[in-house]
């Protein structure tokens, strides 16, 4: 069979196609005819709309099913509150870490000042036996613990698509656990009978405050992970006139309620977690755990260290002012007394040591009674502890930290 | 436009309107026994590497992504080629409109981090005003703390303006270096955006602004389009070679094959003259939706 047959012959439908597919389409010529008579007020209207049926508009059926169906959460539904309230919760961080705390709770800071007794106690050193328990309790939690969970992907900047085999290990929330129980049973054995049996110790309690700064509703959300309590309040002595305060910053251009989200669901009371007619309800000290895989921004950057050390002082007011409120009322303003809160917030190896003292509850402006903030920031525990060529090892260990631990739980 | 016309002189030509020509094109494949096939091109902004899935409200937190290595998402079709695999980042959704008060002094933002973002080559920072976190691009001399003000006044007098700052069109001085340029007031900075470029304002005719682009071409903006003033971040971006072919992939470009003359036919280079100032504005006749004719009753 010769090819060119075959290819010489031509078929008329194809090309009809062809050309139907291109020459179909038309673009019509604008005359301007509906644009005049849109100008002049008739109604155009197309006429293939026109000649088309309705659709048949049907009433809406409520079925009774096998259970009731949640309602969205929005505006109908009935827990919806009108005035938003700007909520920080245990797993957020504020943007401007510790001068956005300052001016939302109205507290001075005295930077590296601890009340007198504390620093007595602390310099007190522990025999050698509670410095090797405390040894031993950094490497159950980093290097003894059985726990196998997935650790965050690790990641090299120069080579940004190489996935690196998954770790697994201990998470910071079991580390930070065991490490801080482990201590305070270390205290507890070390310290007299009188003080210990007069203190409970309540692990991963609830706590909310609600207030009110400048016609807005704000509230913090924060667990304590663990919060020591005793059967009288806490009292401390501090001479306040030598001690350069740290004022409460202007945050121009920003406002105090920047990236504290608004909800509209909320209850409008504060809670504490233990009821008054328990004898023990008084806080003495509170611990916060900072897990950076729980703990970030609402923009996903690094959490800076500022921004952590204003997670401790909310910590401390929520639970002071929990109290207080407990105590003397939703609505009072200055407290009769202050009330002392210690806070020592740790994420395994950096321990950041405060004391809170609340003045008063009004937290409008700037002026008048004011709450104070003594602490003592970003002590290491230990460098490192972990398996070095098999061997479990612990360097560079701090023995500070243990006597300021001790102080906080016997002042 | 990009149709293709078998016979002509059988075609009644439509008429040349003064309708701007820059619509989305697309090329239609037929075959003799093949289903006919319109498949839209990459251009004109659209470059079909990621889609971004949007929320309804404005939010700082960083996006979520799909690529798309060159598909159109409608007809699954590959239309640019070439894309395909690269790192996924997740989209931070900048706001292009910088508000200002159109009286009085003008708003002040405070940046708070410069960060670097997978999906520009221009970094981006996080500023805060008020109760509102968001993200703007990032200029060449921008650090944390910085005061960056905004205002859409137009007053008499051209103000001095400093890089970051957020004014509009008719208020600054001839001469500063500007980005982030709107196409119509209110719409959103539009031109400008890559790292290290700047278009500068050259001179005022009546009403309107003329900028020389980063391509040297010129064109002339309403005087209250807003700018904002400086050269973009991520200076180096440009001298920076990409270094190697692993590199390219990590971009999310697939390997290219082609011979390819440095001098010949459309590689060359062209000596062309200068195209007049062009108008921006945005269209406002846009032509009729086409009919399309079938053999079907």
């Amino acid at each position: 069979m010769k090819l060119s047959r075959v290819l010489y012959a031509q078929h008329i439908g194809f090309m009809f196609k062809k050309h139907w597919v291109i020459q179909g389409k038309r673009v019509p010529i604008d005359s301007g005819v509906e644009q005049y008579l849109k100008e002049k007020g008739i109604n155009v209207e197309d006429a293939l709309e026109f000649v088309k049926e309705k659709p048949e508009l049907r009433e809406r059926l409520d079925i009774v099913g096998p259970y009731e169906r949640p309602l969205p959460l929005d505006q109908n539904h009935p827990n919806y509150k009108e005035k938003p309230c700007y909520t920080l919760s245990n797993t957020s961080v504020l943007l401007e870490g510790i001068c956005q705390a300052q001016v939302l709770t109205k507290t001075v800071i005295a930077e590296d000042k601890l009340p007198p007794r504390i620093e007595e106690l602390a310099a007190l050193s522990a025999p050698k036996a509670i410095h090797d328990g405390v040894k031993k309790a950094i490497l159950s939690a980093n290097v003894f613990d059985c726990q196998q969970k997935k650790l965050p992907k690790k990641k090299d900047l120069e080579r940004p698509a190489y996935n690196f085999p998954r770790i697994l290990g201990i998470s910071d929330r079991r580390r930070n656990e065991v490490l801080t129980n482990r201590l305070l049973q270390l205290v507890e054995k070390s310290s007299d009978t009188d003080v210990t049996c007069n203190k409970y110790i309540l692990n991963d309690v609830d706590c909310t405050t609600l207030f009110d700064k400048e016609e807005e509703l704000i509230q913090f959300q924060d667990i304590s992970n663990i919060l020591v309590t005793s059967n009288k309040p806490l009292k401390h002595e501090i001479d306040n006139e030598d001690i350069p305060f740290i004022g409460i910053p202007d945050l121009y251009p920003i406002k105090h309620t920047i990236s504290l989200p608004a909800q509209h669901f909320y209850d409008e009371s504060s809670k504490y977690p233990i009821r008054s007619n328990i004898s023990v309800k008084y806080p003495h000290t509170t611990w916060l755990h900072y897990n950076p895989t729980e703990v970030n921004n609402l923009y996903e950057e690094p959490v800076t260290p500022i921004q952590v050390l204003g997670r401790s002082l909310t910590h401390a007011f929520t639970i002071a002012s929990a109290f207080a409120k407990q105590l003397y009322g939703e609505e009072t303003k200055d407290l009769p007394e202050p009330v002392y809160v210690n806070c020592i917030q740790t994420d395994g190896q950096r321990f950041h040591f405060g004391i809170f003292e609340l003045n008063t509850l009004n937290v409008e402006g700037t002026e008048g009674p004011k709450n104070v903030w003594y602490c003592k920031n970003d002590l290491k525990l230990y460098d490192s502890s972990r398996y070095l060529s098999g061997i479990p090892v612990l360097e560079n260990y701090n023995p500070q930290i243990y006597g300021y631990i001790n102080a906080f739980y016997n002042c | 436009m990009a149709l293709n016309r078998l016979f002509s002189n059988l075609i009644i030509s439509t008429t040349t309107s003064t309708i701007c020509k820059r619509t989305l094109h697309a090329s239609a494949i037929s075959y003799a026994s093949k289903p006919n096939i319109v498949k839209p091109k990459p251009g004109f902004g659209k470059s079909y590497r990621r889609i971004v899935h949007f929320p309804e409200e404005y939010t700082v937190k960083p996006l979520n992504v799909t690529n798309l290595a060159g598909r159109d998402p409608v007809s699954g079709r590959v239309v640019a080629k070439g894309i395909g695999g690269g790192i996924k980042h997740k989209y931070h959704w900048i706001a292009w409109v910088r508000d200002g008060p159109t009286e009085g002094p003008p708003q002040e933002e405070k940046v708070i981090q410069i960060i670097e973002d997978g999906c520009r080559t221009a970094h981006i920072a996080l500023v805060g005003v008020g109760d509102k976190l968001k993200y703007i691009l990032a200029t060449e001399n921008m650090k944390a703390g910085d005061i960056i003000k905004t205002s859409r006044h137009l007053p008499r007098i051209p103000v001095r303006a400093n890089e970051g700052d957020a004014f509009v069109l008719g208020a600054l001085p001839t001469g500063t270096l500007v980005h982030c340029i709107e196409k119509e007031p209110g719409q959103g900075g539009l031109y400008v955006h890559a790292a290290g470029t700047s278009g500068t304002i050259l001179r005022k005719q009546n009403d309107r602004i003329i900028v020389q682009m980063p391509s040297k071409r010129l064109f002339s903006f309403d005087q209250h389009c807003m700018a904002v003033v400086g050269r973009l971040s991520n200076v180096d971006h440009g001298d920076t070679p990409i270094g190697s072919p692993q590199r390219n992939r990590w971009l999310g470009n697939r390997p290219r094959s082609g011979l390819w003359h440095r001098k010949d036919g459309r590689h060359g280079r062209k000596i062309r003259p200068p195209k007049p100032v062009k108008e921006i504005k945005n269209p406002k006749n846009f032509p009729l939706p086409t009919i399309q004719l079938n053999m079907v009753p």
